[in-house]
């Protein structure tokens, strides 16, 4: 395979606070090649967003502290200072956010909000501006852009809002879009408006993009390669497929066993993962998800595995648990079903 | 034969024809259902179809502008203030955010008395022996009892929540939205809660959520709003298997499914546009600015001209399309 267009290597962000370091992102691995749409996925405090927004250095400067690597085209953003990072932002790598609503000027014309990426990065002069932002109101699918491209965000709905920020995104026709949650805050119909336009942006423009999102069912239909993130570290990453088919590590199973699944048998008791995920001023030692997992032995509190293909699972599979790996005191997981667990736990 | 027990059927809450109007908004439109004892049933739709409104209807929250809501066999509409008070004892609500619906400056200990304090209906003994058992019925420590709830997590705060609505022993909860704040691990805690509160307390729940795989869990029955107005409602079994109004199941096929075969193969039927705002809705069906259905049928005019009744189709399965039958075929999700 090529090498990738973004390398996360060894990455930290940790957040000094009187009581210690928070380690939101706790030295993780991820690679993301031209074209392809990757997915992250965790619970809320895993630390996925706290790692996206590292990629752009969006975290207040004063405040956090960043180690290892974060490679884009050769170059390591971590180390590069405020005007380099700036030519990155929006013109090679672009943020998509979560919430339309705050993530708009209220006081700002949508159309000169699109325009003030393609202001900072190209030399274009006005009536070009004006030309090329009526187009991506056209390609994000807003209806008479002519007329809609001088109205306030206020006079649009939250999902047109929410195609606003896309087209925001796709102003200077980045390499790399960061997608965080961009869903989460639309009703079920409108989510699949939007997912269906970016799956049809991608396909025509070709960006990379790295989706963030706590909805297994989003990341199922969207990605083709899965890294999920637990207590600041990735415990497991595979081809989507692989992932759903075969998940390897417990944290995996609880996600997928709780997660309702409209094609699922309805009788079937959703299994909750009990406990709280770790504190990341102090993580425990061992296995990060060894405290709440049903399975842990005492190799787990005692050693944390490190990110190794599961027994019998291709090379490209990685998972974060002593249970899958072939090694002394380990591998009391191989070959147990993680679904017929389920379904006994779910006779009354 | 062993007679069926006088509680069974029995019909809790009627709510009939009821409208609620915010100055032109007409955010609920004419609304019927009905909720038997210890019934769980799911009221589902998406931002702006008037669920929550409903929800508050129900609790005299917000007051109908017309219709009927019988509790109990007790006129709900228009009654005196002191005794709807009487009624809430009966009658408990659980919000979407649980850390906003509790008094930041309680301990957990006060917010779960304080139900049993306003209706007067135990002594100091007898209050801490019942905030004893909720707080075993909702699954907390003794530890928590003393904590703020800014100290508690979100599923934990959810459980307090549902611990106060339940403390006074209520035959119906309103459950607005519970989950949904909530992670996916810890949202499944909470749906086993209240599906084990309905088996072993016999309470009766009205569910209220944007999302349809959630309520399919927890559901005997199922409501669908749209813009106001209860486009199906049905038997959840039927509901999910056969569904046949378009807005069903066209939010049906929106929703993703965790399993990546699936989601490449499935065909989703995509409603254009977005839910028309309540001040002005289109003349005739709700739907009929968006409906793929009355597309494929080539746009009869009876969708504008005649607002479709919520009629029955089926035992236990009623709808509100004038061509319903056309649609008629498995789920789109199948």
């Amino acid at each position: 395979m090529s090498d990738p267009l973004l390398a996360l290597a060894g990455l930290h962000v940790r957040f000094p606070t009187r009581r210690g370091d928070v380690r939101a992102v706790d030295g993780i691995d991820l690679t993301l090649h031209a074209g392809e749409t990757v997915g992250l996925v965790g619970e809320s405090g895993c630390g996925k967003s706290a790692a996206v927004r590292a990629i752009l250095r969006l975290h207040p400067e004063r405040t956090t502290r960043y180690a290892g690597a974060i490679r884009f085209d050769g170059a390591n953003l971590l180390d590069a200072d405020e005007a380099g990072i700036r030519r990155i932002r929006g013109q090679e790598i672009a943020m998509i956010f979560q919430d339309p609503m705050t993530s708009l000027n209220p006081v700002m014309t949508i159309g000169d909000q699109i325009g003030e990426g393609l202001a900072a990065h190209e030399k274009l002069s006005r009536a070009d501006r004006r030309k090329r932002v009526l187009e991506l109101l056209t390609l994000v699918g807003i209806p008479s852009p002519q007329t809609r491209v001088d109205a306030f965000p206020h006079q649009f709905s939250g999902g047109m809002r929410q195609r606003v920020v896309i087209a925001i995104a796709l102003a200077c026709n980045p390499r790399v879009v960061l997608a965080d949650e961009i869903t989460t805050a639309l009703d079920v119909t409108l989510q699949a408006q939007i997912l269906e336009l970016l799956r049809a942006l991608s396909a025509r423009l070709g960006m990379a993009t790295l989706m963030i999102s706590h909805d297994l069912g989003v990341v199922a239909g969207m990605t083709s390669r899965v890294y999920v993130m637990y207590g600041g570290r990735i415990v497991e990453t595979a081809a989507t497929d692989e992932l759903f088919e075969h998940p390897a590590m417990p944290y995996t199973w609880g996600l997928l066993r709780s997660a309702p699944n409209l094609e699922k048998p309805d009788a079937l008791r959703l299994t909750p993962i009990p406990g709280l995920p770790p504190d990341l001023l102090a993580p425990p030692a061992g296995c990060r998800f060894a405290a709440r997992c049903p399975f842990a032995r005492p190799i787990c509190t005692a050693r944390e595995p490190g990110l190794a293909a599961p027994a019998g699972r291709p090379p490209a599979h990685l998972a974060r648990c002593w249970g899958t790996q072939d090694v002394a005191d380990g591998g009391w997981l191989i070959g147990h079903d993680w679904q017929s667990a389920a379904a006994e736990e779910a006779a009354p | 034969m062993t007679p069926m027990p006088p509680t069974a059927h029995e019909k809790i809450l009627e709510v009939s024809d009821v409208s609620v109007t915010f100055g032109r908004v007409v955010a609920v439109d004419g609304v019927s259902l009905e909720i038997h004892r210890g019934e769980i049933v799911g009221l589902v739709g998406e931002s702006g179809s008037g669920k929550s409104t409903l929800g508050r209807a129900i609790l005299q929250i917000v007051r109908p502008a017309r219709g009927s809501i019988r509790f109990g066999g007790t006129e709900l509409v228009g009654i005196d203030p002191e005794a709807l008070r009487r009624h809430r004892r009966d009658l408990q609500m659980i919000f979407q955010d649980p850390r906003g619906s509790l008094d930041p400056r309680m301990r957990v200990a006060a917010i779960l008395a304080e139900p049993m304090v306003i209706h007067g209906t135990h002594d100091r003994a007898a209050r801490r022996a019942r905030v004893a058992e909720v707080l075993d019925i909702v699954g907390l420590r003794a530890d928590v009892l003393d904590r703020f709830p800014h100290q508690l997590s979100g599923g934990q705060a959810q459980r307090v929540a549902i611990g106060r609505a339940l403390v006074l022993d209520p035959v119906l909860l309103v459950a607005d939205e519970p989950i949904s704040s909530l992670d996916v691990s810890i949202q499944a805690q909470v749906i086993n809660l209240l599906s084990d509160l309905r088996a072993e307390l016999g309470i009766a729940l009205l569910f209220i959520a944007h999302d349809l795989a959630v309520v399919r869990h927890i559901a005997d029955r199922v409501a669908v709003m749209y813009l106001g107005g209860i486009v199906e409602l049905a038997d959840k079994r039927r509901l999910f298997e056969h569904p046949l109004h378009p807005y069903t199941r066209s939010l049906q096929s929106a929703v993703p499914v965790p399993d990546p075969k699936r989601e490449r193969t499935r065909t989703r039927i995509i409603l254009e546009g977005e839910i028309p705002t309540p001040d002005n809705p289109p003349p005739g069906c709700a739907l009929s600015t968006r409906c793929p259905l009355r597309a494929s049928l080539g746009g009869p005019d009876r969708c504008t001209a005649e607002r479709p009744p919520l009629r029955q189709v089926h035992p236990g399965h009623a709808v509100a399309c004038h061509f319903a039958e056309a649609a008629d075929g498995p789920a789109p999700h199948r």
